[in-house]
Order: structure tokens, then C-alpha cells, then sequence
């Protein structure tokens, strides 16, 4: 049992020992690119870090793609699991690596959530207060591409056509499928931009090249671990 | 365009601020702990407002498909915390709001909730889950127009669960024993939950029934207080 996760403030350090990484970006902004560049640099370092991935817990991330498939998830059922799934990382991964002293990459964190969420409607503050939990991490790097550029990307995994809610098609912005992910993903990038200045990411151009954002990741990991 | 949610924030410093929903339906929540006849109780009400031409539906705790296998799957492996255990529960009630009490209410019935926010309230602030932060998790729920609350004490409730043998209710609390590996831990347990829901009251408006009494007096008790919210209510 851990009661005590409920009264970590999102604005308090963690305090831990360990270093916590997030990496945040809309789909196809090129964040898997450059968390498996990341991973590589570290791991060549002698730090293999600990990696945990946005919807990843064994039971509820299974219960979620189910759901998803299933074309059967409204906005604050949404939510709701993607916090559980969350919460159970949280617990079960994320805490006990940053207390052994480890470095943990979190491929998308709740900011993720923030954004989605209130794409989809949700209040800021009832989601500011639901995810309170969360251990503030020590660098946020995010990932800036507009809409506009992610969409002209074609995935580099070759995926199911368009995932439903990755277009947003369950909120009704358009019938049409291509225009309700072009007005979704604003939605989202909008939301981006704000938390960027409410939670001081580290903004990095998306559209340089991969090399060159890369380096920007690393120059700022090698100080913080100096740290 | 998209609604806006939650509807009714429910603002933790303020309960009884808490919004009525703006259904012509009416909502009834039923909580107390295990072995404080619920059930009974809510199978006699049914019963009675569908005599009296009243479109029942019920909605149980726990019991949506989407979430209540997740639930079983991982409280199994013992994996949960209570933070994560009480989010999963909110999800639950989440998609049977969405799902069956809203559109219930919508049309006109009479909702039936078989426990309802309250007893995430007690439970899991008796495992240690921050107050606040649990009233604002529910924060999407709709209000109930009627809170029953069916009262017992822990050793009353500890002997009526134990001595129902075979039933689901004595499995439940017995892997719940073995999970915390004795009775006596269970029964403190049991003894928090029990002062948790006293500590709601007030707040929010529930309306004790004592529940140690025969069954038939405390369905009179309950049937006069829904007739009186359905009278208040204009009768849906």
C-alpha cells in the first residue's frame, strides 16, 4: 500500500533519487525517433534507463485496447482509464526506479492526458487535481510540430487505417474522417502550447532534422545528470 | 459542439453545494457496508414502485463489463493500490452512467443504485486516499435525489457476512480476509469503512436507516422515504 501517493503535489520535485525524463508530442511528431535515440545514448553510458510507455500497464492497457477496438469508449470513461493505467505505472514502475536511483524515459506523461482530455471537453482543474499523484519530472522535452506538418507523415509503422480516437471521430467534430483528425490533433496541439508555458517544457522544433533534436535532448540530459 | 465535463463538479470544500441533474428521472443510491441488506431492501423497493407503475432500472457497483473484469483480473494478482483501485472504480461508474443511469434518467425512471459514490468515499479513504482528492475523481457523478444509507455497525456486519455461507458475499470478504491475512485486520477495516460513512451524513444529506432491525420495518422506513422523494419530485 502507498496512501502517500495521493498527497504528491504535481508541483513538488519528486525528491527521489533517480531522474525522471518525459518526452510529449502529438501522434507522429517524431517522439519515438528520438526516445529510442535516447535510450541508445544512455544505454551506451552505462545507464540503462528504465522505459515506460503511455497506456503499458499489464491488466488496464489491455482492458483499454479492448475497449478502443470495441469502439466502445466515451469521453470520461476515457479518461478515467487512462489515469488508472497511469496510476498503476506510477506505483508499480515509475516509483520504485527513480528510488533505486534509476533513470526513468517516459514516452508521453500526463500532459498527454491534459491534452486529450480537454480536447475532449474535460475541466482543467478536475484533471490538475486527478493527476496530482504524478512525480513532476525533472525535464520535459516536447516535441513542436504543427497539425498541419504531422499529417503530411506517413507513419513510420505501418498502422490500422486511422485509429478512431486518434481522430478524434468519437467527439464529432466531422463525419469525415481525414478533417476530424485535422480538427482533433488542433485541439490538441493548442492544448500543447498552453501546458508548454503552464509547465515549462523544453520546446524543441520538431521539424529540424532528427540528429540535430537529438543532440538538443542529449546536451540537456548530460546536465542533468551532472546534477 | 462538445460538452463540457464534469457537469456538476462536486467541490470537496462544499458538498452540499453538489447540483441537482437536470433529468426528469429519479435517482436513488442505497450504500452501506456488507451484510447491511442492500440487496433485500432494493429487491422489495423494485418490486413495490413497479406495482405502482414505476419504470425501475437498477445499476450495481462494480458490475459494468468493461471495467469489472479489469477489477477482478488485477485485484487477483494483488497489484492494485488503493489509488489505482479507486480510479478503476470510478471508471466503472463512469461507463454506467454514461450508459444505463443517464439514459435511464433521461427517459423517466426511477434508478436503483445498488451503492453508489459514497461507498468508494468510505472505502477508500479508509485505505488511506486523500479526501479531497477522491470527492473531486467523482466529481462527474450525477447527484442522487435520494442517498439511503443502511446502517450497521462493523461486528454486526462481520457476523451476518461470515455466517452466510456459500453466498457471494462470504467469498468476497473471505479472500478479502485472507488479503490481509487475518479476520481481526478485516474487521478494523471493516470498523474504518464504518466511520467513514458516519463522517458523510452531514454532509451529504444520506439518510440513515437503521439496519440491524427486521426487514420489513426498515422497507416501510425506505419506501416512505422514496415515495416522499417521488411526491417532492413531481412523481416523475
Amino acid at each position: 500500500m502507498r496512501p502517500a501517493n495521493a498527497a504528491r503535489s504535481i508541483t513538488a520535485t519528486h525528491g527521489l533519487p533517480g531522474k525522471l525524463i518525459v518526452i510529449e508530442g502529438i501522434d507522429r511528431s517524431g517522439r519515438s525517433t528520438q526516445i529510442a535515440r535516447l535510450n541508445e545514448w544512455l544505454e551506451g553510458r552505462g545507464i540503462p534507463p528504465v522505459r515506460t510507455d503511455w497506456s503499458t500497464s499489464p491488466h488496464i492497457s489491455k482492458a483499454i485496447h479492448k475497449a478502443k477496438a470495441e469502439g466502445a469508449l466515451r469521453p470520461i470513461t476515457f479518461s478515467l482509464f487512462y489515469a488508472a493505467d497511469f496510476a498503476d505505472r506510477v506505483a508499480n514502475v515509475i516509483l520504485p526506479a527513480l528510488e533505486r536511483g534509476e533513470v526513468v524515459v517516459a514516452d508521453r506523461y500526463i500532459y498527454t492526458a491534459f491534452a486529450r482530455d480537454v480536447a475532449r471537453g474535460a475541466d482543467r482543474d478536475w484533471l490538475a487535481t486527478l493527476y496530482r499523484f504524478a512525480p513532476q519530472p525533472d525535464v520535459v522535452f516536447y516535441l513542436r510540430v504543427p497539425p498541419e506538418v504531422t499529417q503530411q507523415r506517413i507513419p513510420s509503422v505501418p498502422t490500422k487505417a486511422l485509429d478512431r480516437y486518434e481522430a478524434g471521430l468519437d467527439l464529432g467534430l466531422s463525419a469525415d474522417p481525414a478533417q476530424s483528425f485535422q480538427l482533433y490533433q488542433q485541439r490538441v496541439f493548442d492544448e500543447f502550447e498552453r501546458l508548454a508555458l503552464d509547465h515549462l517544457f523544453v520546446v524543441l522544433d520538431g521539424e529540424r532534422k532528427v540528429d540535430a533534436i537529438g543532440r538538443s535532448i542529449r546536451d540537456i540530459v548530460r546536465t542533468l545528470m551532472r546534477e | 459542439m462538445i460538452a463540457q465535463w464534469p457537469l456538476s463538479r462536486l467541490d470537496p470544500g462544499d458538498p452540499s453545494s453538489w447540483e441537482r441533474h437536470p433529468f426528469p428521472g429519479v435517482l436513488v443510491a442505497v450504500d452501506g457496508v456488507d451484510g447491511s441488506g442492500r440487496a433485500t431492501q432494493l429487491d422489495l423497493l423494485a418490486v413495490w414502485l413497479q406495482m405502482h407503475g414505476f419504470g425501475v432500472v437498477r445499476s450495481s457497483w462494480n458490475s459494468s463489463k468493461l471495467v469489472a473484469r479489469t477489477i477482478a483480473e488485477a485485484r487477483r494478482q494483488n497489484t492494485l493500490t488503493p489509488l489505482t483501485y479507486s480510479i478503476l472504480h470510478a471508471t466503472d461508474v463512469a461507463e454506467r452512467q454514461e450508459t444505463e443511469i443517464i439514459p435511464a434518467l433521461r427517459a423517466g425512471y426511477v434508478v436503483l443504485a445498488d451503492r453508489y459514490v459514497y461507498t468508494a468515499f468510505a472505502r477508500d479513504i479508509a485505505r488511506g486516499v486523500e479526501r479531497d482528492w477522491i470527492y473531486n475523481l467523482y466529481g462527474f457523478a450525477v447527484r442522487p435525489d435520494l442517498a439511503v444509507y443502511l446502517r450497521i455497525d462493523a461486528d454486526v456486519s462481520m457476523g451476518r457476512v461470515m455466517g452466510i455461507a456459500g453466498e457471494a458475499t462470504a467469498e468476497e470478504a473471505a479472500e478479502r480476509a485472507s488479503v490481509r491475512g487475518a479476520i481481526d485486520s478485516f474487521r478494523q477495516f471493516q470498523q474504518h469503512v464504518v466511520e467513514e460513512y458516519e463522517r458523510l451524513v452531514q454532509p451529504f444529506g444520506l439518510v440513515s436507516v437503521d439496519a440491524t432491525g427486521p426487514v420489513r420495518t426498515q422497507q416501510q422506513r425506505v419506501r416512505g422515504l422514496v415515495g416522499a422523494a417521488l411526491d417532492r419530485l413531481g412523481g416523475v
